[in-house]
């Protein structure tokens, strides 16, 4: 027998003793006068009155539980109370039996029956919703699939703070490199079935999972999938590839930020002012180029034309093509032409600056390294019109970036000089500088010696004029310099390298 | 023996720069801010190439070509201009200047001329 069940059975032989003993006493009472009697009942009914009111309603009662099932029943909880005082306590039996009479049977946790029993039985304490019963949900099963890269996000990031950001900079663009995962192929996983705490099987699916499949210009490494370009990563219904392309239906402005795009790029609209094209491709604009920035490896091709608002900075790899040029600084490696005309610009070129039958050159400076075809060049109102044909506009830029480096050492070099023979400076910091100078000036002439070997390039250049040019234009071949005095029609200027002047052919 | 250059510029800062480079290239250089003094010069000594500017006070460098060409044809004149569409560029062409030199100098074009001739 525990030990508690003992104390229990004493306290009850003790009880009962006592009101044996009570009764034992009523025996004597029954024996005097009825009013005595009826007194002594009526004290005693008093008295156990007198003794409820103060103690209250008390029931003794056993330890007990209460069962909480879920309604999806996967789950129970459970409350357990502990016994009145005397009563019998909790035991696992009762909560086993009361288990199997609500026909809960799976996922039963038999410790943390006994942990519950335990603390309510020993600290007289109820302890309330303790996990006794848990069903296992059933798993679906999860197709072979591919998940796309996060970083590969569509959504526009979003912006805490409006101030301090330059919306140019921002791109809805998604560009990628050759050989950047793309996404992972995520393999089958099967499912498997489920069980409520009643014991009742639950069926398993399978998982509904949107499936991309790759596309073009991605490769599958593994279970990697990766670009096999630089471009553009875009997504079109079930499919996700690598576009070299980029098409923009719109201008390029704030609602595209600045472009920078490893392939073509197309441009629906116009380049507003102050955008900026980075293409490894070629660029093709529908209508305008607006005072922007625009860099591109091959060719740039432009609807109407290149508005340069004397800020803007075009340098191509290839053959630019445009309706117009004005107030633009131009650079082409290959040849430009130009249906209608060059205004006001500086045009650099290695090819050919070719314009329509109609196109006019009115003022700026052309280096064309392959000669220049015009309708027109230079106007009556005489403004500063110069060609200059047969030279690398690389190498010329070079000479002229050492040129203006080695003019401010030399000024500085020369005053340097005048103070030393003014104050008779034989040594310290000033003659040290002096010395430097004189070694940067003598580095720079050097490169200079260099390059001037490689500045001619063509000496059959030549600049062909179908229409008029006009007085004030200069046109120079290989060093040889003409300055048109006279308006003349339907001329061929040429190098004449016998004489080592430029000859004009009708 | 190292090729002598004249320089004929009112600018003096240029003209001593120009000079600076061109003597530590290996030329001997020569220099003149007055036009009539460097064209005098040009006339009693002999130069591999002479640098005059176009627009100067004393006398233009079409004139001080015009001059020099009239008793030395076989010289060699390069004419310094910032503007070289200006009619006076013609002219210094016309009177017999090899070519036109836009200002302050063209190095590239400077040392061409000197490997030239």
């Amino acid at each position: 027998m525990r030990e508690s069940e003992k104390y229990i059975i004493e306290d009850l032989l003790t009880e009962s003793k006592n009101t044996l003993d009570e009764l034992s006493s009523l025996d004597d009472m029954l024996r005097q006068s009825r009013d005595l009697f009826n007194n002594n009942v009526s004290d005693a009914i008093k008295s156990r009155f007198h003794e409820d009111e103060s103690e209250g309603q008390v029931f003794r009662i056993d330890g007990r539980t209460e069962f909480n099932a879920s309604e999806d029943k996967m789950v129970l909880l459970v409350d357990f109370y502990p016994p009145s005082e005397g009563m019998k306590p909790l035991q696992y039996n009762d909560v086993s039996e009361k288990l199997a009479e609500k026909g809960i049977v799976y996922g039963i946790e038999g410790d943390a029956i006994k942990d519950a029993i335990f603390t309510c039985n020993t600290e007289g304490e109820a302890v309330r919703g303790v996990l006794i019963a848990r069903g296992k949900m059933p798993e679906d099963e999860i197709p072979e699939h591919v998940v796309i890269e996060e970083n590969l996000n569509f959504k526009k990031k979003k912006l805490e703070k409006t101030e301090n950001i330059d919306f140019k900079e921002m791109s809805p663009f998604i560009l990628v490199k050759e050989g950047e995962t793309l996404a992972r192929r995520i393999h089958l996983r099967a499912g498997s079935d489920g069980r409520n705490i009643y014991g009742e099987e639950m069926e398993s699916g399978t998982r509904r999972i949107k499936i991309v499949n790759p596309g073009k210009n991605t490769r599958t490494y593994e279970d990697h999938i990766v670009s096999t370009c630089d471009g553009r990563f875009e997504i079109q219904n079930d499919e996700f590839y690598v576009n070299e392309i980029l098409q923009i239906s719109s201008d390029v402005d704030y609602s595209t930020g600045h472009i920078d795009f490893p392939g073509d790029v197309i441009v629906g609209g116009s380049i507003q002012d102050g955008f900026k094209i980075k293409s490894g491709g070629s660029i093709f604009v529908i209508k305008t180029l607006d005072a922007s920035e625009i860099v591109c490896k091959v060719d740039l091709n432009v609807k109407q034309g290149i508005i340069g608002r004397k800020k803007a900075s075009v340098k191509v790899g290839g053959i630019i093509r445009a309706k117009f040029i004005e107030n633009c600084y131009v650079e082409a490696l290959d040849s430009i032409y130009i249906e209608v005309g060059v205004m006001n610009s500086a045009i650099y070129t290695s090819g050919k600056l070719e314009l329509g039958s109609k196109g006019v050159i009115v003022g700026g400076t052309i280096r064309a390294q392959n000669g220049v075809q015009a309708a027109h060049i230079g106007s009556r109102m005489g403004p500063r019109t110069e060609i200059y044909c047969g030279t690398d506009y690389r190498i010329y830029n070079k000479l002229e970036w050492i040129r203006d480096n080695s003019l401010k050492l030399a000024i500085k070099l020369n005053r340097i000089d005048l103070e030393i023979k003014k104050n008779n400076i034989a040594d310290g910091e000033l003659v040290d500088i002096r010395k430097k100078l004189k070694e940067s000036i003598h580095k720079l002439n050097e490169l200079a010696g260099d390059l001037v070997y490689k500045l001619d390039k063509n000496d059959t250049a030549e600049v062909w004029v179908s229409g008029k040019v006009y007085p004030g234009v200069y046109i120079e071949i290989c060093h040889i310099s003409y300055v048109v005095s006279e308006e003349m029609s339907g001329v061929r200027f040429k190098l004449d390298k016998t004489k080592g002047v430029i000859s004009v052919y009708r | 023996m190292s090729k002598k250059i004249l320089a004929i510029d009112d600018e003096v800062s240029i003209l001593e720069a120009l000079k600076t480079i061109l003597d530590d290239m290996g030329y001997l250089v020569t220099t003149f801010s007055n036009s009539i003094d460097g064209e005098s010069a040009a006339l009693t000594e002999d130069y591999d190439l002479i640098l005059c500017d176009m627009r100067m006070p004393e006398r233009n460098g079409a004139e001080v070509t015009r001059n020099i060409m009239a008793k030395k044809p076989n010289a060699r004149i390069l004419i310094i201009t910032a503007f070289p569409g200006d009619p006076l560029a013609r002219q210094s062409l016309d009177a017999g200047a090899k070519g036109l030199v836009k200002k302050p100098f063209e190095i590239g074009k400077i040392l061409s001329f000197l490997r030239e001739g």
